[in-house]
């Protein structure tokens, strides 16, 4: 599963993943606009980057009326639907981190969606203090669970072929 | 809201007037014709006040004004260009004065619809600004009054309700106008010159800012590829690319003392023996937490510090940096960098700069250990060198105006001149700015580049690095009227971008390069060309002189303070530089003569006003 993960032991605050997030999305600089958001706390300032965490069982998703967020199976990231969305505003309402929004002059909702899988923020970083799961090659892994299915088919295999036929006569 | 008519790229084309004896904001356009002449930021700052500001006024008159402004360039992707630059008549040298500032500050104005705010005229009773989007209003300031920088932005963003707002603000150093308050974005401070005084002056004590709208640019795809470019190179550079991360400015401390030019106990001498241990190493394993950027910079500079055992426990500060670990170390003679850090918090929330309020302190502190200045004058405080509670005792009643504490809030040569039997021998000041920790006497041009500085004492008019490298032989008073004209000119014209100066690590360290002349022409639009923005620079410069001129500053103002003339660095690597009377002279001619001002006033000559297109000061200085 593809998301943003952030070191934020690490982040400066330069604020360069917003800058290049919105050139990148609106064509413009505008860090209110970007996708991710270096929210700034106290005094030093503490910047703590946000964005979505493209969750397994996504509360925007879920509460969408519409059907409008679904997940891209390559890059595993949680997509709007332009032409579904109709701005109502409920997964704003939904998502946990505050890291989904309405478009202020488009009027729907706007997220990360990893940039098909090279996302732009990771790009600039130039610290490295972002990284993103979905950059690395996609070669099938087998997770605990698929070995574990793959043995229970295995299993049901053999006994399907030992029982095959043999119905006992009572 | 936002002039859609602007021929230029970068700019929002509109200024903020603030009148505060009428409570009255004004949304001017901004007038094309600067923009090409003067740029922005230092330049048109120079131009505004130059015209706005009658002759001889005391600083805290409320006619003195007050420009708060950014550089086409903030706000866009081209990365180290988001200062903020505040400007004014300096209480503390009653000249121009211009100091700048990182942070998030000056893209959030540019988003907020402004590339500057004027203030002028005295509020009645404490107020703060609100700048939403456009929409101005003043909000009652009274109960931010008397706090610090840290209480009151807290304060003022739980008011407005959001967090993220950018704040400019003053200390108590600046409402009790300490002539080196400053004014402060965030935690990063125009610290020097005292201009937060004169908003205290002014009963101004914050202006907070959001904004939301975008910047267009001239050539949008032109200035991401040189974007990527300027971004490689700073992270390929050594010094911009890692030393600045690792450590910041700090390491200076140490490359200073081993070259014996870390000004120490009131510049009695240049080396400090126990300068490892305030140096950058000690910093990073001791103090620092986290490092810290400015808005869209990559070199990442700044560092969270914080104190975790010892007396000193539990204090947090971002910094402190070089000049200061010089300022309330070295120059004190303290050698506890925990106490330096716990210093670095006070004058951050008492508002005032690091630089001055240290060289004060040590100036007091070789006036008690002379015998100059009792016991009883200190108010019982033991204000030896090297006494790092007393120099944290005497930041908080300068701060305050208490005791003593109340002459140093002068600057030293105010304070020289109430405390008198002699003191003045052992002011350390240019034009009443005490200069940063940079040696005038082990670098002639640096030492000359204070005395012609419009600023006095600062090393942001002329730029030590050239010398202290040793990229331009640092003893020889050869050449060096041409060479700090033509710094001065680059710093005028980075100053009027406005650009990190830091980024002459990897764009050289004297002049203009291709990479500023295509950075304006891409953000702008403006086509000046290398030899424009030298010229540009030469304007601002000229300009900024010929303010300090109609206040009546001439060639005899243009000197170093007795310590550099006449006592050689008694130890070290450097010992028995110094700048001669005689070499000074030599040095200020060849640059007067280089710059095309009058020899015997040091005034510029109304052929080389004419030729910058300054015509309107000639009557002011030669009719």
């Amino acid at each position: 599963m593809g998301k943003i993960n952030v070191d934020f032991a690490q982040c400066t605050g330069c604020r360069m993943c917003e800058i290049w997030c919105s050139l990148k999305k609106e064509g413009v600089v505008n860090p209110k606009k970007s996708r991710i958001r270096v929210t700034l706390i106290g005094l030093p300032e503490i910047p703590v980057p946000v964005t979505c965490q493209q969750c397994n069982s996504a509360p925007c998703a879920r509460v969408c009326v519409s059907n409008a967020i679904e997940r891209n199976e390559t890059t595993g990231a949680l997509i709007v639907d332009k032409s579904l969305c109709t701005g109502c505003g409920e997964c704003v309402e939904a998502c946990p981190f505050g890291a989904i929004f309405i478009h202020p002059v488009e009027n729907i909702a706007v997220k990360c969606d990893l940039c098909g899988g090279e996302p732009e923020c990771v790009k600039h970083c130039v610290r490295g203090f972002l990284s993103c799961d979905c950059e690395a090659p996609k070669v099938e892994k087998p997770t605990i669970n698929s070995t574990s299915n793959q043995k229970r088919v295995k299993f049901a295999q053999k006994i399907s072929v030992k029982y095959k036929g043999e119905k006992k006569n009572p | 809201m936002v002039s859609k008519k602007f021929p230029y790229g970068g700019y929002k084309g509109q200024i903020l007037r603030i009148d505060l004896s009428s409570m009255k904001t004004i949304n001017e356009p901004l007038d094309p014709h600067l923009a090409e002449k003067f740029l922005g930021g230092n330049g048109l700052a120079a131009y505004y006040l130059y015209k706005e500001i009658p002759p001889k006024i005391d600083a805290y008159d409320k006619r003195n004004k007050i420009a708060i402004m950014t550089g086409p360039i903030a706000g866009t992707i081209l990365p180290l260009c988001s200062r903020v630059g505040v400007f004014g008549k300096s209480p503390l040298t009653d000249m121009f004065f211009d100091s700048y500032a990182g942070g998030y500050f000056a893209p959030e104005l540019k988003f907020a619809g402004y590339d500057g705010i004027l203030i002028e005229g005295k509020a009645e009773n404490p107020v703060y600004l609100w700048i939403d989007d456009g929409k101005v209003e003043f909000r009652f300031a009274e109960k931010l009054w008397g706090k610090g920088i840290y209480e009151t932005q807290r304060l003022i963003k739980e008011e407005l309700n959001d967090e993220e707002v950018q704040i400019a603000v003053i200390g108590p150093a600046g409402e009790n106008l300490v002539r080196y308050a400053g004014v402060f974005f965030g935690v990063r401070a125009a610290g020097r010159g005292g201009l937060g005084a004169v908003l205290g002056s002014k009963n101004l004590k914050a202006i907070a800012v959001r904004g939301s709208s975008d910047i267009t640019v001239y050539d949008h795809e032109g200035l991401i590829e040189l974007s990527e470019k300027v971004i490689q190179q700073i992270m390929k550079n050594p010094v911009s690319g890692k030393t600045y991360y690792e450590f910041g400015t700090t390491p200076n401390v140490m490359a200073g003392n081993l070259a014996g030019v870390l000004g120490t106990r009131n510049w009695q001498t240049e080396v400090f023996p126990e300068a490892e241990k305030i140096n950058g190493v000690a910093f990073k394993n001791i103090l620092v937490k986290r490092n810290k950027a400015c808005y869209n910079c990559p070199m990442m500079c700044g560092k969270i510090a914080e104190v975790n055992d010892g007396p000193y426990q539990g204090a947090v500060t971002e910094g402190p940096e070089y000049e200061t670990l010089f300022s309330l170390g070295s120059l004190c003679g303290v050698n506890d960098l925990k106490a330096i850090a716990l210093g670095d918090r006070l004058c951050d929330d008492y508002g005032m700069d690091t630089l001055s309020a240290g060289a004060a302190v040590a100036f007091a502190m070789e006036l008690y250990e002379r015998g100059i200045l009792s016991l009883k004058d200190t108010g019982g405080i033991d204000l030896k060198f090297a006494n790092a509670e007393a120099m944290l005792e005497m930041l908080k009643l300068i701060s305050e105006r208490k005791g003593l504490g109340d002459i140093l809030a002068e600057g030293t040569r105010r304070a020289a001149q109430i405390i008198g039997k002699g003191s003045e021998d052992y002011a350390v000041h240019i034009k009443g700015l005490e200069p940063a920790g940079h040696s005038a006497r082990a670098h002639k041009g640096l030492g000359m580049g204070y005395a012609v500085a419009t600023r006095g004492g600062s090393h942001h008019d002329p730029r030590p690095k050239a010398e202290r490298s040793g990229e331009v032989d640092r003893v020889t008073t050869e050449g060096k009227g041409q060479y700090v004209a033509i710094i001065n000119n680059m710093t005028a014209a980075t100053d009027s971008f406005i650009i990190c100066h830091m980024a002459e690590n990897f764009l050289g360290f004297f002049d203009i390069t291709e990479v500023h002349s295509r950075a304006i022409k891409l953000v702008t639009g403006l086509n000046f060309g290398v030899d424009g923005i030298r010229t540009l620079g030469e304007r601002v410069w000229n300009l900024e002189r010929a303010f300090n001129c109609r206040e009546g500053k001439r060639r005899e103002d243009d000197t170093l303070p007795k310590r550099f003339l006449t006592e050689p660095i008694p130890e070290g690597p450097s010992a028995g530089l110094y700048i001669t009377e005689e070499q000074l002279e030599k040095m200020k001619d060849d640059y007067y003569a280089f710059r095309g001002w009058d020899i015997q006033t040091g005034i510029p000559t109304k052929e080389k006003l004419k030729e910058l297109g300054l015509e309107f000061t000639i009557k002011d200085l030669w009719d």
